[in-house]
């Protein structure tokens, strides 16, 4: 009687010290979800303020948006000095066409050289794509700088019997002639000189999924990248994300 | 708590359909809440997941889909359940509310609050386990819908979409609340059932929580099982019954405000208990 008693109450004692841990677990879990859903976010909606990591962004982002009403004071300079002729008439973010890809397109031309997509492959003749400093317009032997801001862009260089050409300067002259000269030449004339300054590019330029994968376009630990980012850029799934969703955001979860 | 006693008589609260029901709503339901949460996790869990972080995601969502479409199906099967099945229409008539219930919320408050000796008897269904029920119902209906919504995403301009979140995780919020402090406590904490009432699993409730919680069913279920019951009436799920709750209201209504007292006044009910 004695012992059986004993037992019954370690018994409860057990039961009690296990449905507390439960319940202090639930209770955790309940309070968690309340400051997930009341408290979280950028904003605290009880106080007012955000979040000491969100503060600092926030406030940056708030002294650049509050200049003016549509951020007119926001210039954005790429410093180009080398660069090819293309943006002249086509304007610095040039694709509009594909609501869905042209930010990412627009984003790339930052860093690309709009040959490195846009031109026919040459037959008989090796192209390799390096970093070419946007000032000196010399190839870069280390990357310095953060996600694409290396002050540099990727250029496509032809090698003829030892000679190295750069791909995107290659009109430069025909080009430059035209455009001093175009006030003068009439519609025909126009026509002739656009097709023939377009006669290297292809209709069908490379797409996302063609440099973001494994032996592709480009040869990514060429262009100067660590082995990790260049893995990274290789398993980026860009042509399916862009293909498959009608919207997509830039992740940032497990990004390296 | 002297419920396993051998003397202790056992009532029949959910047939096996229902119980399957339950056990099915709250597998996926609990899948649904963790793997839902999961998006709202800290970064410091995403993180110690390292490299397996992408198939871990990749998994909750498919998880988060499956047990959503279960969930759909099973009220979807629930639906049919209370239009056909006899055990169903029973079950759908108990729970509709009356006006005894408001009765029962005032009468139960005031017990609690210590203005009243007992409880009010109360039937197969009290107040609160009703407006648990109906929520169900009203909760599921958000979360099917928008989530509905969030998984073809496509088909959507963002405006919706937007209002869709916000309703699936306030609604998601609000059910894993209601679960953890309403449903949980009723079933595990409540003194009378710690450490769980375990109607779910073999679907019976001893004689002492039935006098306690459902009096009237209490009652009722007695008068059959003694014969002494007036008209032969069904222990529940009678229509009847309903609809007389609802005329014996207006009834004492209109005739209070003749200023007559009506047939079914507080003081008579209460007075069965003596």
């Amino acid at each position: 009687m004695h012992n059986s008693a004993k037992k019954h109450t370690l018994k409860t004692l057990a039961l009690d010290i296990f449905m507390g841990l439960n319940f202090v677990f639930l209770l955790m879990v309940a309070v968690w979800i309340v400051w997930v859903y009341y408290f979280r976010g950028p904003i605290d909606i009880v106080t007012g303020k955000t979040r000491d990591s969100d503060q600092e962004l926030l406030m940056q982002a708030r002294s650049e948006y509050t200049k003016h009403f549509h951020g007119m004071d926001l210039v954005v300079i790429k410093g180009i000095q080398t660069g090819s002729l293309c943006v002249d008439c086509h304007g610095d973010y040039s694709h509009y066409k594909g609501q869905k890809v042209r930010a990412l397109f627009n984003a790339h031309s930052w860093f690309i050289a709009c040959e490195v997509c846009h031109i026919k492959p040459e037959q008989g003749s090796v192209v390799v794509y390096r970093w070419l400093d946007n000032k000196t317009g010399h190839e870069l032997t280390t990357l310095t700088g953060e996600n694409g801001d290396y002050g540099a862009t990727i250029v496509p260089l032809k090698i003829d019997n030892g000679k190295t050409s750069r791909l995107d300067r290659s009109e430069d002259d025909f080009i430059r002639e035209y455009l001093q000269t175009r006030d003068k030449l009439n519609d025909e004339q126009k026509k002739a000189a656009e097709e023939r300054m377009h006669e290297t590019m292809t209709k069908d330029p490379v797409f996302c999924d063609q440099c973001h994968k494994e032996n592709g376009f480009f040869n990514f630990t060429d262009l100067l990248y660590t082995p990790q980012t260049a893995k990274y850029l290789e398993t980026l799934d860009m042509g399916a994300m862009a293909k498959t969703y009608k919207e997509f955001h830039f992740p940032t979860l497990f990004d390296k | 708590m002297n419920s396993h006693a051998e003397n202790t008589r056992y009532f029949v609260r959910l047939t096996p359909s229902q119980r399957l029901q339950h056990i099915i709503l709250v597998v996926s339901t609990s899948l649904l809440i963790i793997t839902g949460y999961m998006v709202q996790a800290e970064a410091f869990v995403i993180q110690s997941f390292g490299n397996y972080g992408d198939t871990v995601f990749w998994l909750r969502g498919w998880i988060h889909r499956i047990a959503g479409a279960t969930a759909t199906a099973i009220c979807v099967y629930h639906i049919f359940y209370v239009l056909v099945s006899k055990e169903g229409q029973s079950w759908f008539i108990d729970m509709i509310p009356r006006p005894r219930d408001l009765l029962d919320v005032w009468q139960n408050i005031s017990y609690m609050l210590g203005f009243r000796e007992r409880r009010p008897k109360m039937d197969r269904f009290f107040y609160l386990e009703k407006l648990e029920y109906w929520s169900v119902w009203f909760g599921m209906t958000i979360v099917i819908v928008t989530g509905i919504m969030l998984w073809t995403e496509f088909y959507w301009p963002e405006f919706f979409l937007r209002i869709a979140s916000a309703f699936h995780l306030g609604e998601a919020t609000l059910a894993t609340l209601a679960i953890i402090v309403g449903h949980v406590y009723a079933v595990h904490y409540n003194a009378h059932v710690y450490p769980m009432n375990t109607t779910f699993i073999d679907g019976m409730i001893s004689e002492h929580l039935m006098k306690e919680e459902h009096g009237m069913q209490y009652e009722r279920e007695l008068a059959i099982m003694n014969g002494t019951a007036e008209q032969a009436p069904t222990p529940h799920g009678e229509l009847a019954r309903l609809i007389d709750d609802y005329r014996n209201c207006i009834t004492y209504l209109l005739a209070r405000m003749k200023g007559k007292p009506g047939p079914d006044t507080e003081e008579t009910r209460v007075d069965d208990d003596a």
